[in-house]
């Protein structure tokens, strides 16, 4: 390769090439899913408020996942200091790789989805997000070195953009979609234009700067921090490795920032309504439904794999020599890990229990008892399994979530983690298709056929789990039992229980005994994930 | 016979399509300096994390202190102090919460030790570890490797990043002392007068493959160094059986003997040579000659 640029654009394949594989299956297949899942109701018709709302909230959350392709794809720009680049050359390239690639990523998936009739714009959502990541890029490689400023830097650029975005589909500000924006017009498209070449020019000046070691940094807020937090407490002493290991992991991991967000969220949720900007019913239902969302699935996932990764910075790689040469045995070390993410969790739904409590005893205080109740209510005809199951189900599947990343993300590998996004979205994506090509009861029954198999590999694949951790010695038979005895007594729960229609079919209570086994899963794979990465 | 510590036998490691170690054999002995020679590469890094436990043998057996280290990691490591290359120490913690962390784990931690050390390599114990500078994390990383006097102790190129009076008196010294003591050191490091100072017996590795095993005094006894006047210029290395290396220029030429002295002597006569000088080579040399 004779071109720097040649040799830049193949660094950002070879780099990228995965992820960007994963992350296009992802944008076509969870659209395609989650239309294909309303079927041929009013939430499609491109013009339908719905159908608005739905397009700009997976643009933004597809794009947002694009752009982080991209960063990964390109690493760190100090890579190619070195190099004997000119900072304007090694700026244009690298931007016009990440924004030809988001673009085609956008394109590309409007399109396909655009088949099934859903009526995506294309050319101002892809302007848009090549913006947006030309100013993201911007701040990121401007502020090198102070991974605090390049978020600042990320927020502040990005922030007013999608508002500007929000605005093209008439919000006021964000959220209130109402119109579709069909195509941008020539002041739209001349304005992203030249933002797009301002982030260049200012991107060129950072990078300029950073070269020379010109680092915009925290660094004085940041030693003065250190002297505050050094200076004032002694070094705890521990009785055993095991209250060590779990101050450790506590310290590593930061197990308290969970709660500390979802306190976060409320406060935000409670300043919105004192200023005017909520109503009270819709901030109790933001904070009913936070648990569904937040608490159930991003973050278990998010912290799952943070948690897990025992590597030295870098997710996914070997474990760090220093956690790996402790005289512990791999059971400890994952007893103390899955206890930390316990620990995290429980804070987490103690927090938010906890703050809607206080805001609900408030809210009756001041006389909005009605739409406090009009919030707690569920839908005519539910009875008191529908209000229990909830309080079971959702940190159960919060727990489960969690330590199933926690043991994927422990074993070092990240061709497993390949392995199990790329058969995840192609099994999503598989049913989408075959959707179009077999009649309703046929695919019903394939659905039901699908259920009844991943349930029953989910119970095998447990067992095999806890018979081999019991094999290899990283679990104890008592725990074998307890595990076992909570997987039947959920098991019976389940069965007492008398949940709405789809319960009928055996094949989804198969698949339901399957999710249950799943949540005691963790208990035996993460031992042996950390055998396998400890010991390989 | 004294206790071997160390025990490996025919241990082979392949990282996909590549051989790092190959039939590897290595006893070390109870109260030894062993000093695993090799170039970057070489093997010794992926040989010392077989000994901890960290890489499990593919090929043959690992033992130490009779114990298999991938199945029994806690009996294992609770009696080794060991230094990583990486020197992977958390930088969130203050030295002082590293050491009382240590402590932890090891029964036998002498707090008089730590202190003592501590105050040597000149440690500020407020200081938090992402902090230190290279030299700085590899002298606290001594410290914990130390203070719980392990019976052995495994340093991973202990030298990378310290100053040469800290690599000199102090390592030396340390390492010295340990052995001293009965106990045993395995450290590798590709500085050879390091290693020709502090070992009593070494291992050349050399593309994953032990190319010399044995005690620095064997090794530079049964090694020599002739230096060879020719009749005639030589205009290309002269072939001399018994030779493993050669250098030099015109008529004079300095071979390199392992074992087979006598050989080289003949076929030095037999070429019209004269040996004139006669000594022992360095390690340097050795390593050199073997691996070129």
């Amino acid at each position: 390769m004779r071109s720097i640029e040649a040799v830049l654009t193949f660094d950002f394949a070879r780099r990228g090439g995965n992820i960007f594989a994963v992350t296009m299956l992802a944008m076509i297949g969870v659209p395609l899913w989650i239309y294909s899942s309303l079927g041929h109701s009013y939430l499609l018709a491109p013009n339908s408020r719905e159908g608005v709302v739905m397009h700009v909230t997976l643009t933004l959350t597809m794009g947002f996942g694009a752009a982080v392709a991209v960063f990964q794809a390109q690493g760190r720009i100090a890579r190619f200091f070195s190099q004997p680049i000119s900072a304007a050359r090694l700026v244009a390239i690298q931007m016009t790789l990440g924004i030809a690639t988001i673009a085609f990523m956008y394109v590309g998936t409007a399109a396909i989805l655009n088949l099934r009739g859903t009526g995506w714009p294309l050319l101002g959502p892809a302007l848009f997000l090549s913006a947006t990541l030309a100013c993201a890029l911007a701040a990121i490689w401007s502020c090198e070195g102070s991974v605090l400023s390049q978020l600042l830097g990320c927020v502040a650029t990005s922030g007013p953009l999608v508002i500007w975005f929000s605005r093209c589909y008439g919000a006021t500000l964000m959220g209130d979609w109402q119109v579709m924006w069909q195509s941008p017009s020539m002041e739209e498209s001349l304005t992203l234009g030249a933002i797009i070449a301002g982030a260049y020019v200012a991107a060129v000046f950072g990078v300029a700067r950073v070269r020379q070691g010109d680092v915009c940094d925290f660094t004085a807020l940041q030693a003065w921090w250190q002297r505050l937090s050094t200076s004032h407490h002694a070094a705890p002493s521990f009785r055993s490795p095991l209250e060590a290991l779990r101050w450790f992991e506590a310290r590593r991991t930061y197990n308290f920032v969970p709660a500390y967000l979802i306190a976060l969220l409320l406060l935000a949720m409670l300043i919105l309504r004192c200023g005017g900007w909520l109503d009270t019913p819709m901030m109790f239902e933001l904070m009913m439904t936070l648990p569904l969302t937040a608490l159930t699935l991003v973050l278990p996932l998010i912290f799952g794999i943070l948690f897990g990764n025992c590597s030295h910075g870098q997710v996914w790689a070997t474990m760090n020599q220093g956690i790996a040469t402790r005289p512990v045995t791999d059971s400890l070390l994952a007893t103390t890990m899955l206890s930390n993410a316990a620990i995290a969790l429980l804070r987490s739904w103690g927090t938010w229990a906890i703050v809607v409590a206080l805001v609900a005893l408030l809210a009756i205080a001041l006389g909005f008892r009605e739409e406090l109740l009009r919030a707690l209510l569920l839908p005519e005809g539910s009875n008191w399994t529908h209000r229990l199951a909830p309080v079971i189900i959702l940190p159960l599947i919060s727990w489960t979530i969690a330590g199933l990343m926690m043991s994927l993300t422990a074993t070092g590998r990240q061709w497993l983690w390949s392995l199990v996004l790329i058969g995840g979205f192609s099994a999503l994506i598989f049913f989408v298709v075959i959707q179009q090509y077999v009649s309703p009861p046929q695919f019903r029954l394939l659905v039901l056929g699908w259920y009844a198999v991943s349930g029953t590999c989910y119970v095998a694949g447990t067992a095999w789990a806890f018979v081999e951790a019991l094999r290899k010695r990283v679990i104890s038979s008592g725990r074998v039992i307890a595990s076992l005895a909570a997987w039947l007594f959920s098991v019976i729960l389940l069965a007492a229980m008398p949940l709405p229609p789809p319960s009928e079919d055996i094949a989804w209570l198969i698949h339901s005994v399957g999710i249950l086994a799943l949540s005691i899963l963790p208990l035996a794979a993460l031992p042996l994930a950390i055998r396998w990465n400890r010991h390989r | 016979m004294s206790e071997t510590v160390i025990d490996i036998r025919g241990l082979t490691r392949q990282f996909g399509k590549k051989a790092a170690l190959h039939d590897v054999s290595l006893q070390v002995p109870r109260g030894c300096v062993f000093g695993l020679v090799g170039e970057n590469g070489a093997g010794k890094t992926t040989l010392i994390k077989h000994v901890l436990g960290l890489l499990r043998a593919q090929v043959g057996s690992v033992r130490v202190f009779e114990r298999d280290p991938a199945e029994d990691p806690v009996g294992v490591l609770s009696r080794i102090g060991c230094l990583s290359e990486d020197r992977d120490l958390p930088d969130w913690m203050r030295v002082d919460e590293l050491l009382q962390y240590m402590r932890a784990f090891y029964p036998s931690w002498d707090d008089r030790i730590a202190d003592e050390l501590c105050r040597r390599f000149e440690l500020d114990l407020r200081q938090r570890v992402g902090t230190l500078s290279r030299g700085q994390r590899a002298r606290a990383g001594l410290v914990t490797a130390l203070a719980h006097r392990p019976d052995l102790l495994v340093l991973d190129e202990p030298s990378s990043g310290l100053d040469p009076v800290v690599r000199r008196d102090i390592l030396g010294e340390i390492v010295r002392t340990v052995a001293d003591e009965g106990r045993t050191v395995l450290f590798s490091s590709h500085l050879l007068d390091e290693v020709e100072r502090v070992a009593d017996r070494v291992a050349l590795v050399h593309k994953g493959r032990i190319v010399v095993s044995d005690s620095l005094e064997q090794i530079k006894s049964s090694h020599r160094r002739f230096t060879v006047r020719f009749a005639q210029p030589q205009y290309s290395p002269p072939q001399l059986q018994g030779a493993l290396a050669c250098t030099g220029e015109g008529q004079e030429w300095t071979f390199l003997a392992n074992g087979g002295s006598e050989l080289l002597r003949r076929t030095v006569a037999d070429h019209g040579g004269t040996i004139v000088d006669e000594s022992a080579p360095t390690l340097e040399e050795i390593f050199v000659s073997h691996v070129k």
